[in-house]
């Protein structure tokens, strides 16, 4: 019998990506009860999938048929919506990334699902992506050490993907206005909600590499939205760079790993669009290129089949891990954060 | 052939640009004896920047600088450089002609970021990153200043900054020391804006890639095949002809100079 979900949220994330991937995932998942906070998004998504909505957290919570509450609201609530979750009884917990925006709240969300053996799945599909788990494997078979990482990011309007794989947009809200990046306080911020929106992405994987943070070396925003982040990670150097624009080429998320011996390039498509895995790249010493092939699953898809698998107890929960890959994320925003700040105030 | 119709002397021992004489048998040909009158071509190893003085010194009317290594701050003052008498640089990891590629191709629409990916063996790293450091100006058209960085036994990764018309554009730049016994390095380059320029030399491989896309989809820049030495002498002849000015002396102790400045990190 497939597992019943209640989705909390209902935006982009959930109609664009988490219900198609569900789709797929009949045999494993149901999707039964959707809740938002009033917009009446919810109800247009459940009414073509036959399932409960509510524009209330409380209602979806309450619903005993609900085993799993996948959390695709804002960051900000979802530390609380977890341990309300645990509280109502629910068996698991789907949580979008970041698990939570402080270390107080990620521990306390991690320690009510340990008490509780609930189980939980953090959302960063890119460390679930089969290409990563190659990449990974290539990583640890080889003879070098990761001397570098690079992270870079080039990504156009979300929109353009939603379009492909959704109806009823626009999905994205209009712009409030820029922000002024001038003011360092406001680009501090920036900086920090994009290092968490979308760094996160990534940073797990990363941390498996290269563990700890030393030293944010240098932290910017770049316009018109973007960061350039450098760090050092124990005898590794990582730089991460993103710009998002209003226009122009398809998205470009690359992962670059220089050991001494090899390079390894992860190349993820798009969000959204379910285009299947990375593609990994590796040059090896002697400049020959390897190109491994794809497959068809992406990391979404990886993710919800990794939460059926710790339901059945098929994987052991980590819960260790996930404190540490929420404090990693938390640790780097709050440190670029300070160095972008640094010199500024008195 | 110069607007005088003959053939412009090239005095040159490297055999590359011997062979590519012969394949300018109308507009240039070698001399052996004297350098006074011709073009010299002097080589990149070693102490360049006394080469070339003598090859002035010695009456040159051009100078080909052949893959330039890189020299001590200070070793260079370009000032001193007679603007009369023109200098091509030939920097095989940055042809002048696949830069003038990628330029057209992004149809000015000026990149907002630039990063810039190299490894290379401990040798060969210098040179990498003062080939990135040119490409990255090249494309950003606009010369770069260090603005922060740091270095490890493995790699070195810098924040810079190219400043045009008051405002401030990011370039980063990731260089891996690897093992390897082949000359020569990787460079993965990314122009992020409207347009995507993406350039790829990988010198032990062969291979110069430079891929410009945007919402219409990705175009690649032909193959070069003309030989580096060939184009460095054809564009000699051009500068000696025309009495046009050439960027590349001024370019090259720029690149140098930011080069050096990531070094010491």
């Amino acid at each position: 019998m497939p597992w019943n979900v209640g989705i909390l949220g209902a935006g982009p994330g959930v109609a664009a990506l988490h219900l198609p991937v569900l789709g797929r995932l009949w045999e494993l998942f149901t999707v039964k009860h959707m809740a938002d906070s009033g917009s009446g998004r919810a109800r247009n998504l459940a009414v073509s999938l036959g399932a409960t909505w509510s524009a209330a957290e409380r209602e979806l919570l309450a619903d005993h048929e609900v085993e799993v509450v996948a959390i695709c609201s804002p960051p900000a609530e979802h530390s609380r919506q977890i341990i309300a979750s645990v509280a109502a009884g629910k068996r698991a917990i789907f949580c979008e990334k970041p698990l939570a925006t402080s270390k107080e709240e990620a521990a306390e969300a991690i320690a009510a699902c340990r008490a509780a053996g609930a189980v939980l799945l953090v959302g960063t599909n890119h460390l679930f992506d089969s290409a990563w788990g190659r990449a990974r494997h290539h990583l640890v078979a080889l003879e070098g050490h990761v001397q570098s990482i690079s992270v870079t990011l080039a990504l156009p309007p979300n929109d353009r993907y939603h379009q492909l794989v959704a109806e009823g947009g626009p999905f994205v809200a209009a712009r409030r206005g820029r922000p002024d990046l001038t003011d360092p306080a406001v680009a501090a911020s920036v900086l920090r909600q994009l290092l968490m929106g979308l760094a996160i992405h990534d940073l797990p994987a990363v941390r498996d590499i290269a563990p700890g943070i030393d030293e944010v070396v240098y932290a910017r925003v770049a316009s018109p939205v973007g960061y350039l982040v450098g760090y050092r990670a124990g005898g590794v150097l990582v730089q991460l760079a993103l710009t998002m624009l209003p226009q122009g080429p398809d998205a470009l998320w690359r992962m670059s790993i220089g050991t001494t011996h090899d390079r390894v390039e992860v190349d993820f498509p798009p969000a959204f669009v379910q285009a299947g895995s990375a593609t990994v790249r590796v040059r090896n010493v002697d400049a020959q290129w390897v190109t491994y092939p794809r497959d068809p699953e992406d990391g979404y898809e990886a993710e919800w089949r990794l939460l059926a698998a710790l339901l059945q107890g098929t994987v052991p929960m980590e819960y260790d891990e996930l404190l540490a890959d929420a404090h990693y994320g938390i640790d780097l925003a709050d440190a670029a954060a300070a160095k972008l700040l640094e010199g500024v105030r008195p | 052939m110069t607007s005088a119709g003959r053939r412009l002397p090239v005095f040159a021992h490297l055999p590359r640009y011997r062979a590519a004489l012969a394949q300018l048998s109308v507009s240039a040909g070698l001399v052996v004896d004297d350098v006074r009158g011709a073009v010299a071509v002097v080589p990149g190893s070693g102490d360049w920047w006394q080469a070339m003085g003598a090859a002035r010194a010695g009456g040159a009317v051009a100078v080909v600088l052949s893959d330039p290594g890189m020299l001590p701050p200070g070793a260079m003052d370009g000032s001193l450089w007679p603007a009369d008498l023109p200098v091509i640089v030939d920097r095989p990891g940055l042809r002048a002609d696949v830069i003038v590629d990628s330029m057209q191709a992004r149809r000015s629409s000026p990149p907002r970021m630039v990063t810039i990916d190299s490894a290379a063996p401990a040798a060969g790293m210098a040179g990498i990153i003062l080939d990135g450091v040119g490409w990255a100006r090249s494309l950003m058209g606009a010369g770069l200043e260090l603005r922060s960085g740091a270095s490890t036994p493995g790699a070195t990764m810098a924040l810079l900054e190219a400043r045009k018309a008051g405002a401030g554009m990011p370039a980063t730049l990731m260089a891996t020391r690897t093992g390897g016994r082949r000359p020569g390095g990787l460079i993965r380059l990314v122009a992020h804006g409207e347009v995507r320029t993406e350039v790829t030399i990988d010198q032990p491989a062969g291979l110069v890639r430079v891929e410009t896309g945007g919402e219409d989809g990705v175009f690649r820049a032909p193959i070069r095949y003309e030989e580096p030495a060939r184009l460095a002498l054809r564009r000699a002849v051009e500068a000696c002809t025309s009495g046009e000015p050439t960027p590349d002396l001024a370019d090259l102790l720029a690149d140098m100079a930011v080069a050096a400045d990531i070094g010491a990190l």
